[in-house]
């Protein structure tokens, strides 16, 4: 990999099996295996990704387009490694933060204290880095004297503001957003924004997914549109939102 | 770091999870809190169900039965084979269910996904040790004193250890593939727990028999517990002992292995 690739996408293929009819259980499958016979496929094959191939340069801000079912998320779980590609490969260079879901690990009977700790771990920060960063984060969070109730006792916005913060702080060479950024009141919002465009970000590589395009136009500089797990057009974010929208005029306009 | 189909290699996985021990410890951490926080009598409620089995079995077998009881109190036979084996049961139980519990850890995140059974010992621990208490509380009550075999009682807590994770894995991997598997679990801790030396003495399995017997992974932790808590009352048999640590360590490494190819899977079938 030259030395400003970041993640380089080689012949990327996803294959997710749909079980039809009945799910699949211990009892079927152990008289398939006692009778020595192949199971009847009762799946359908579904090709998420199908050979795509993608190179993306350290500080790029790459937002993802495409209709449902293109593939989008399918390509962050597999650069997050929550997923194994089937086949093909991906080089990744540096750690990797992944904000599908504001709060992963949060559990509503610990404070919020105890909350961050384990947060920011399992987003793959050592527990010096977060004692770092804590003062940052509950300031970004706002919640003052909340700091050691349960979680459970948070309102809603508090709960969010702080798994945001937390996953804000992490700081990773790369960051993975899915449709996160809509959490939150409207000056929340702002703020989330602002932390992700704002100065100290311009190394920071991102992958966002959000069908709030309007958003994508402000964070991405560069827009991939992916059509049936292939990509379809990759270029600068406002072209690429064009060609998202000639490709599906009328989901655009419902979404 | 390349991500490729292949499954990772044993070494790549051991220091993934060596790079993630701070996590590990926050999630135990988690899970202990957790268990404690909500009820002020949360210990004395570990200790019932044991408590009570051990009462029924002391009953059923010591009394009724009639069994040999290695000149100790029934009561104390049945429950120092009982602690250990509820440790046993809790690992597995909990191990099995940790992927479904945390699912959000799974498909929302990557962390290694061993963590999540590994996480479930130190609690377990934790009760292990009040059952123990509980232990020296009824042996205080009954005039039995330990000898110095009792030293040792450390050292069975590693194969312990490693039958409940192997089995806990092996349950982990099946579960979030099968989720009939959650009915047979009860069954199989059951049926396993009648086999295996808890409620009787091993000294009680005639010759012929010995041999099966032995394949049982639980019988060397059981009998190793017993036998240094109970002294030279309760001699052990090399020729049960050393096959079921075999076994025991075939259960611990399959389970590794299944878990590791099961997990692969685990975010698409959550």
């Amino acid at each position: 990999m030259s030395s400003d690739t970041i993640i380089r996408a080689v012949g990327v293929a996803k294959r997710y099996r749909i079980h039809a009819g009945a799910p699949v259980s211990l009892h079927e499958t152990l008289g398939h295996a006692l009778r020595l016979r192949r199971p009847p496929r009762q799946w359908q094959e579904f090709w998420a990704l199908r050979d795509l191939s993608l190179t993306i340069r350290r500080g790029e801000k790459v937002a993802f387009l495409g209709r449902n079912g293109a593939g989008k998320s399918t390509l962050l779980k597999l650069v997050c490694r929550i997923t194994p590609p089937t086949s093909g490969y991906i080089d990744v260079e540096g750690r990797v933060a992944s904000m599908l879901e504001v709060g992963t690990g949060f559990h509503p009977e610990l404070s919020g204290r105890d909350n961050i700790f384990l947060n920011a771990s399992i987003l793959g920060l050592t527990r010096r880095q977060t004692l770092e960063r804590f003062d940052r984060i509950t300031a970004f969070a706002d919640i003052g004297a909340f700091l050691d109730t349960p979680v459970k006792h948070f309102s809603s916005g508090m709960y969010v503001r702080l798994a945001f913060a937390v996953a804000a702080h992490t700081e990773p060479d790369i960051l993975v957003i899915d449709e996160v950024l809509t959490v939150g009141d409207v000056a929340f919002r702002e703020k989330c924004r602002e932390h992700l465009t704002g100065h100290g970000q311009a190394d920071r590589t991102m992958l966002m997914v959000s069908h709030e395009l309007e958003h994508l136009v402000r964070v991405a500089t560069r827009g991939v549109v992916l059509d049936q797990g292939q990509v379809c057009f990759d270029g600068p974010i406002a072209d690429a939102i064009d060609h998202h929208r000639r490709l599906r005029p009328a989901e655009v306009a419902r979404g | 770091m390349r991500i490729t189909p292949q499954m990772p290699g044993l070494a790549a996985m051991a220091g993934e999870l060596w790079r993630a021990r701070e996590t590990l410890i926050l999630l135990s951490r988690r899970d202990l809190l957790v268990r404690y926080r909500r009820s002020i009598i949360g210990l004395l409620w570990v200790l019932f169900k044991p408590g009570m089995s051990t009462l029924i079995f002391a009953f059923v077998f010591g009394r009724l039965a009639k069994l040999p009881d290695h000149g100790v109190p029934y009561v104390v036979l049945v429950l120092s084979a009982m602690i250990p084996w509820q440790f046993f049961s809790g690992v597995l139980t909990e191990a099995g269910s940790s992927i479904l519990a945390n699912h959000t850890l799974i498909t929302k995140v990557y962390l290694p996904r061993l963590l999540l059974p590994l996480s479930c010992i130190p609690v377990n621990l934790l009760d292990l040790a009040a059952g123990l208490a509980m232990l020296a509380l009824a042996m205080a009550w009954f005039g039995c004193v330990p000898q110095w075999p009792v030293l040792l009682l450390p050292l069975a807590v590693l194969p312990l250890s490693l039958v409940a994770l192997g089995a806990g894995l092996w349950s982990a991997a099946l579960l979030a593939r099968f989720a009939d598997m959650k009915n047979v679990l009860p069954y199989l801790l059951q049926f396993g727990m009648l086999v295996s030396p808890v409620a009787f003495s091993s000294s009680l399995i005639p010759d012929h028999l010995r041999p099966w017997y032995a394949l049982n992974p639980m019988v060397a932790p059981l009998d190793l517990f017993r036998a240094s808590i109970l002294g030279s009352s309760y001699a052990l048999d090399p020729a049960l002992i050393l096959p079921s640590l075999g076994t025991g360590l075939l259960l611990f490494f399959t389970g590794v292995l299944a878990f590791r190819r099961l997990e692969r899977d685990f975010a698409d079938v959550l």
